[in-house]
């Protein structure tokens, strides 16, 4: 009997005690960010741009289908030393409690890039309502201007980089980074961390690529700035921030953010245009991936590494102007070798390019490791310098697999024929 | 009731032993045993687990010979005195590890669910919600246990899996970590975290037979042991040894880091449930041994009425150090110190003189 009253007693004070969250606050009372941009503000300072979502914009059926991103989020930049006291002063500005735990991205600014992050991530892997899932992406100008000119079609400007990174794998032109990859690198021993690239473009159509193109390569490789385009969502993703530990040492443009891809293990279909191995006027189409994960292999003697990289891609090729028999196999041949060179040179120049900046974006380092027993003995190797002077033996092979929807081509009818 | 715990059988001593063991991967130990033995941490949690299972199997060889609890063994092979020396050594052990835990699952339920709660109040809640579980006796306890040990497992084994996308294998090495020697003797040190598992040599008569004990050290203990070693080995492969020692709840940051699709993420708060079931089980497991052990040490008839002035001892004990930081001072030098006397010393003790008692017998015997 005596159990029995005593848990009455208590459930019934659960029931006292537990009649709603604790701490709770309706929706109207909180500002939830969605997206914080960083920039160098005055001082020293940060400037920071919280992008707030606006529930009631987004509320009702019918309105939510027609809301455009602008008017369901509202846009704040603070002047603050740092992430927490820009959270203090934004509660200043709404009159909601700031609610961080639902940003999705990071937005930095290339300055502050390139000065270094190490302050700026101190407190996101320390305070909850910062998560390791948060994207991480550098801006080629400044955050904020990115933030208030972005346009997208969706609901919310957050759902667009979602979106971005979602479809990231069509191409290989950018690829998504997690606050917790990006910390990994900086802290693990080998491996530089890497963001995407974002910018705004001026949507004159004038753009240029970024460098000369490969021989036999007909695809331009470009940075946000520099894709020539006009009209639409200014906001453009394409190429890489690479870090040389917490600071941005330089960037990738598209095609080598292609190869970094490819190298990751992260690339599971893209198109790419060379010219046409016999009539060079013309160009094929082929839609690559790869055909297994990149075979890396770090041979090291006497402190200098030997990097063995053998890349195996498979495709599909979906256009044949020159109407050259490729679909055979002795005319295939010539197509594979064709694009095997084509990345094996862009490769290596993505790789030089880093190998200058110190900065393994690969993280072959990583593939250091299990040739040593302990942890004092692979700090010792100094992997960054050892990197520096590794010299690179890449290998790529190409198999064309299929052609499309045609088995063959049929020569274009001139007259006389 | 009286201090007489009950009859227990295989599964109790399974669910008890498991969930007072794996408790410490829900808090510091994952980022404990890799900052000891860096990318062989999950190793030297499998020796921590190997070496109490050994001494586990001393203790039971010991109640083999002499049937009876902890206390009675004691009394049998060293007198009243050692008996008392003993009981009271492992009372301050359990009430120890009562009082450590409700203050870091109280921490921790400030740090990531309930940051406005009043930090008093989370004590108190942990400390209530742990005297009612007592009172409803160790066979309940046991069984409500068992009830939701496939729910743990489960769900740490689908959080484990769900982070497979960010796997990275080499992150396993140097495969030596900070030495096979060092992880040997950490391993052997961390032993502390097991220290839970003596609740079977305290208990060792409400399990019947000496085949109930067998089970529930080589499946309860073993079963933690290996998934505590496998949450170990995923946590280096997730975040890597240098980002994995900083982690103050490595479950919960591995939770968080679950993004499948836009429809599957956020999802930390359903295993903040689980952890707080296992942490207020593991903590009520605790208390009752402790206040178990004064009733045996005293004599006293009943244990219920120790329960509401234990447990409030407790929870002001809990409140004393004036940090998380003091907090993990205090559970290091209880788990590397203060338990391995409970886990080597005193099974050791007892089975040498179990070993020398048993050869005086057969002497006189033979004499």
């Amino acid at each position: 009997m005596r159990v029995r009253v005593i848990t009455m007693l208590f459930l019934l004070a659960v029931l006292l005690l537990t009649t709603g969250c604790n701490g709770s606050r309706e929706l109207d009372e909180v500002a939830y960010v969605l997206t914080i941009g960083a920039d160098i503000g005055e001082g020293g300072q940060l400037d920071l741009t919280y992008e707030i979502a606006i529930p009631r914009a987004m509320a009702g059926s019918e309105a939510a289908g027609k809301t455009d991103a602008k008017k369901s989020t509202r846009i704040v930049t603070i002047t603050a030393p740092t992430l927490a006291e820009g959270r203090n002063l934004l509660n200043s500005v709404t009159g909601r409690a700031p609610n961080l735990s639902h940003v999705s991205t990071f937005v930095i600014g290339e300055k502050l890039a390139r000065k270094g992050l190490k302050d700026f991530l101190g407190p996101t892997m320390r305070f909850r309502e910062f998560r390791g899932s948060i994207d991480m992406v550098v801006v080629n100008g400044q955050a904020k201007d990115f933030i208030k000119q972005n346009s997208p079609e969706e609901v919310l400007a957050p759902r667009w980089f979602e979106a971005m990174f979602s479809s990231a794998d069509e191409t290989g032109y950018y690829l998504k980074t997690t606050l917790h990859e990006f910390y990994a690198r900086l802290k693990n021993g080998s491996g530089s961390p890497y963001t995407s690239l974002m910018g705004i473009n001026p949507l004159k159509g004038e753009g240029q690529p970024s460098g000369p193109a490969i021989p036999g390569e007909k695809t331009r490789e470009y940075l946000p700035k520099d894709v020539p385009r006009e009209e639409g969502n200014p906001a453009t993703v394409i190429g890489a921030a690479v870090f040389k530990e917490d600071k941005m040492v330089g960037m990738l443009p598209s095609e080598e953010t292609r190869m970094l891809a490819i190298l990751l293990g992260n690339y599971p279909r893209g198109f790419m245009v060379v010219d046409d191995p016999l009539a060079p006027k013309h160009s094929i189409n082929v839609n690559l991936r790869l055909g297994r994960k990149a075979k890396i292999n770090v041979d090291i003697l006497d402190g200098q590494a030997v990097i063995n990289v053998d890349v195996f891609l498979e495709g599909e090729f979906t256009s044949n102007p020159s109407g050259i028999n490729y679909e055979s196999k002795e005319y295939t041949s010539l197509l594979e070798q064709q694009i095997s060179q084509t990345v094996r040179q862009r490769m290596l120049q993505m790789l030089q390019r880093t190998q200058t900046w110190g900065a393994d974006v690969v993280d072959f380092g990583y593939y250091v490791r299990p040739q040593f027993a302990t942890d004092q003995e692979f700090k010792k190797l100094n992997w960054d310098a050892i990197f520096r002077k590794a010299e690179f033996n890449v290998f790529v092979t190409t198999e064309i697999r299929r052609a499309g929807l045609q088995r063959k081509t049929s020569p274009i009818r001139t007259e006389g024929e | 009731m009286s201090y007489q715990s009950g009859r227990m059988g295989m599964a109790e001593g399974i669910a008890l032993v498991f969930v007072i063991c794996f408790v410490t991967a829900f808090i510091g130990l994952p980022a404990e045993a890799i900052d000891t033995s860096g990318e062989l941490g999950w190793f030297s949690v499998i020796i921590a687990g190997f070496s109490t299972m050994i001494m586990l199997f001393l203790l039971i060889y010991v109640f083999q010979r002499i049937p009876g609890d902890l206390f009675s063994v004691s009394k049998h092979l060293f007198g009243k005195p050692g008996a008392y020396v003993i009981s009271a050594y492992y009372t301050v052990m359990f009430l120890a590890l009562a009082a450590l835990w409700i203050r870091q699952f109280a921490e921790n339920t400030l740090l990531v669910a309930l940051p406005s709660v009043n930090f008093q109040l989370a004590v108190g809640w942990y400390a209530l919600g742990a005297a009612f579980i007592v009172y409803l006796g160790i066979e309940n306890i046991a069984r409500a246990t068992y009830v939701i040990l496939p729910f743990t497992v489960a769900g740490t084994l689908f959080v484990l899996g769900l982070l497979e996308p960010l796997y990275k294998p080499n992150y396993l090495s140097p495969w030596l970590g900070k030495g096979i020697g060092s992880a040997l003797i950490k391993g052997g040190v961390l032993v502390g975290a097991n220290a839970g598992s003596l609740l079977l040599a305290v208990l060792a008569e409400s399990f019947q037979n000496v085949r109930t004990l067998k089970a529930a050290a080589v499946f309860g203990l073993g079963g933690s042991v290996l998934l505590k070693a496998l949450s170990v080995l995923i946590f280096t492969m997730v975040f890597g040894a240098s980002v994995a020692i900083e982690k103050t709840l490595p479950f919960f940051d591995m939770s968080r880091l679950i993004y499948l699709t836009r429809y599957v993420q956020r999802i930390e708060s359903i295993f903040i449930i689980l952890w707080v079931m296992v942490g207020v089980l593991a903590i009520a497991v605790s208390l009752y041994m402790g206040i178990y052990l004064i009733t045996r040490l005293v004599n006293l008839p009943a244990m219920k009425p120790l329960i509401p002035t234990v447990t409030i001892l407790i929870a002001q004990l809990s409140m004393i150090p004036p940090d998380i930081g003091t907090v993990f001072e205090l559970q290091s030098i209880l788990i590397r110190g203060y338990c391995n006397i409970g886990i080597y010393v005193i099974p050791l003790s007892l089975f040498a003189a179990t070993l020398l008692k048993e050869k005086r017998g057969t002497k006189c015997a033979s004499g």
